[in-house]
This record gives structure tokens, C-alpha cells and sequence, in this order.
């Protein structure tokens, strides 16, 4: 068992901007002897317009885009936290991503925000 | 540190007037402790020979550093310039403990020699690929609890140097190390009146503690000089290095 500061010393973060077409949020695939936990994931309104966000993994084929979040709705002054209500912890993952795998954002118009913090199992 | 097998280095240290064995190439002597001296250097970051601090790139490899005093880098902080000292033998005998996770550490020792952790039917580890054996990092020799992963005893005239590869892809990081050992003096059981003691140690009839000095394959050699200094060069009644089942024999039995 991995102790809790081990975890906290391998937090990482990405932020991507999310667009109407598939956006990898990941910049590669999980590697393939590693398993990620997504501790946390918020999109930021656009502060324009009500936007429709939706999250994909796509699986190690390469091919096959496997949906999990549909139809995020993020107000324009909003910061939406995916899943909804989700209480952010270290040791409290909302989603498990083999290796091989990549997650995807897209809206459903204009461009949003995504943050997304997560850890490896391995260095 | 709770697998069964690795333990805190800090419960393997010895008290004084505890019995030990200690192995060379050339085979065992026997002794017993006489003053015992915790030395910690916590924390140690990493400097290289001008006192300059090491800051490894993301996947990258680090070359072999002594452990210098940041105070004064001509010293080599488990260093023993003398073969003996107050009359007695002594070596020093404790652990590394490191961080962050993502450095790992390749001691070699004798320096630029053995690295510990080998399979003995591998290739040779590489630590400038950051090969993933023959290592200590934080999961297995954490920082604030160095283990005996890698038990490590130095006797004098010998360094140690460490090889470092930062495993993290992403960013850059300074090895820091907790450097907590154990200096010992000792007496060394060198002639026929130690006999029974050495005898029992070898048969485990009574408790003693087994040191290897060095990690590689075999044992580090014991220089001529060093024998004699400690008294274990076989000439007028002395003992030499032995193999066990000759120190059990000892006393004719």
C-alpha cells in the first residue's frame, strides 16, 4: 500500500482547453505499465453561453470511444465539478484509466476549461 | 516500512558489548562492540565536488558523488581515515534513507565498484539508464525511516559513491538523503583466548550479529595493512579470516 504522502508527491495536473472537436486531455495515452486515478476534474463556464460538455475514454484499440460523463451542462459563470457534487480526495478516484488509455473532452460548441488532477500507481 | 524482511536500520543497530561476525572476501572475524555512536546527517541534499547542489533533469541520469560535507567538501562524511582509533578497531555500519520517490539512488562500494540488488544471472544494472534494480528510493529506504533494504557496512580507507537517475518524466528534482549510521569500536577477537567465544558465535549458540562488508557479489578484500591493524593477519598466534565452519571447529571440537 501506497502511504498518503507518497500519493500527494505524485498529484498532477493538466489543464486543456476542451472545443467542439475530441481534445485529448492527457498529453499521451496512459502508459501501458501504469494504472492513473482521476482525483478531480472541474470545467470553468465560458462566461458566454450554457455549454454541453461531454467525457470519453478512448480505449487501448484506438478506435472505440467509450462515453462517461454526457451532457455536462456548465452555466457561463459556472465551475462544474465532473461528477457532479464530487467530493475531491487523494485516495477518492472518479475514474480509473488503464494503461493504453486516453481520455477525451468535447463541447458541444465553443471552448471550455478542464482541469484534471490525478496520480499514477507507479513512477 | 512493514515487510517482513526490511526493517528500520535503526533496530538492527549494535550496543556496546554486543557480539558480532564480520565477513570479507578472505572469510569472518569475530568481535564484540566496545563504544557505539550514532552519527545522523539529516537532511543531506545532494552536492556535487564543489559544494554545488545537485538538481537532476527529468529523465536523467546523475554520475557518481562521494557524500561531501557541504561545510568542507573534502570530506567524505563515512570516511574512516584511520585503521584504528582509542586502540580499537572501528567501521561504520547504518543506512540511506531518500527522497523524493522519483530519484533513484545506485550506491556502489567499494566506490566505483559492486552496486548492491543484482540477480545474479542479469546483465549488469545500468544506473546511467536508470535500470529498475540494484536501487534504494523512497519506497524501500524511506527518507524518514532509513531500512536495512540496503545494510551497509564501511570499514576504513574504503568510499562509497552514489549514482542517481531521476525516474520522473516531467520535472526536475535534488536528491536528499537521511544518512544515518552507526560507528562502532570494537575488539577483535584475535587469538587462541577468544577461542570458545568465536567457536559458539560460529554455531550459533549465542546471539551475535553478521555484517558483510561490501554488497556485491562477494565480500570486500581485506587489505594487508588492515589486517594487521586489526590484528587478524594470522602471524604469532593471531587468527586470520576464517570460514565458518573453521571458526566452529576452533578449540578442537
Amino acid at each position: 500500500m501506497l502511504d498518503k504522502q507518497i500519493i500527494m508527491e505524485r498529484v498532477r495536473e493538466r489543464n486543456v482547453w476542451l472545443t467542439s472537436s475530441r481534445t485529448a486531455i492527457f498529453a499521451a495515452a496512459v502508459a501501458e505499465r501504469k494504472i492513473r486515478y482521476v482525483i478531480g476534474m472541474w470545467i470553468n463556464g465560458d462566461g458566454v453561453a450554457s455549454r454541453l460538455v461531454d467525457i470519453e475514454r478512448l480505449e487501448e484499440d484506438g478506435t472505440t470511444y467509450t462515453m462517461l460523463h454526457q451532457g455536462i451542462p456548465v452555466a457561463p459563470s459556472e465551475r462544474v465539478t465532473v461528477p457532479e457534487d464530487w467530493e475531491f480526495g487523494i485516495e477518492n478516484p472518479s475514474e480509473t484509466v488503464e494503461g493504453g488509455v486516453q481520455l477525451y473532452g468535447r463541447t458541444a460548441g465553443g471552448s471550455l476549461n478542464i482541469t484534471v488532477k490525478y496520480w499514477d500507481d507507479d513512477v | 516500512m512493514d515487510l517482513l524482511g526490511i526493517v528500520p536500520i535503526r533496530q538492527k543497530f549494535l550496543q556496546k558489548n554486543y557480539l558480532f561476525g564480520l565477513e570479507f572476501r578472505e572469510g569472518w572475524i569475530f568481535g564484540r562492540t566496545t563504544r557505539v555512536r550514532v552519527c545522523q546527517y539529516k537532511p543531506y541534499p545532494v552536492i556535487d565536488a564543489n559544494g554545488t547542489t545537485v538538481d537532476i533533469n527529468a529523465s536523467s541520469f546523475q554520475t557518481a558523488l562521494r557524500l561531501r560535507d557541504s561545510r568542507n567538501t573534502e570530506n567524505d562524511i563515512l570516511y574512516l581515515e584511520d585503521y584504528t582509533h582509542s586502540g580499537y578497531a572501528w567501521f561504520y555500519h547504518g543506512a540511506l534513507g531518500i527522497k523524493p520517490q522519483f530519484v533513484n539512488a545506485y550506491p556502489r562500494f567499494p566506490e566505483e565498484k559492486d552496486l548492491p540488488g543484482k540477480f545474479p544471472e542479469l546483465d549488469p544494472i545500468r544506473p546511467s539508464s536508470g535500470d529498475d534494480l540494484g536501487y534504494i528510493n523512497s519506497l524501500n529506504s524511506p527518507y524518514e525511516e532509513p531500512t536495512d533494504h540496503l545494510e551497509i557496512v564501511i570499514t576504513p580507507k574504503q568510499h562509497i559513491g552514489i549514482e542517481y537517475y531521476n525516474k520522473d518524466a516531467s520535472y526536475r528534482h535534488q536528491p536528499v538523503l537521511h544518512i544515518l549510521f552507526c560507528l562502532y569500536w570494537a575488539q577483535i577477537f584475535n587469538d587462541a583466548t577468544y577461542t570458545n567465544i568465536i567457536r559458539r558465535i560460529a554455531l550459533r549458540e549465542i546471539p551475535a550479529s553478521f555484517f558483510t562488508a561490501g554488497f556485491g557479489e562477494y565480500p570486500v578484500e581485506m587489505e594487508d595493512k588492515l589486517k594487521k591493524e586489526w590484528g587478524v593477519d594470522g602471524k604469532e598466534g593471531r587468527y586470520s579470516p576464517m570460514s565458518l565452519s573453521d571458526a566452529a571447529k576452533l578449540g578442537g571440537r
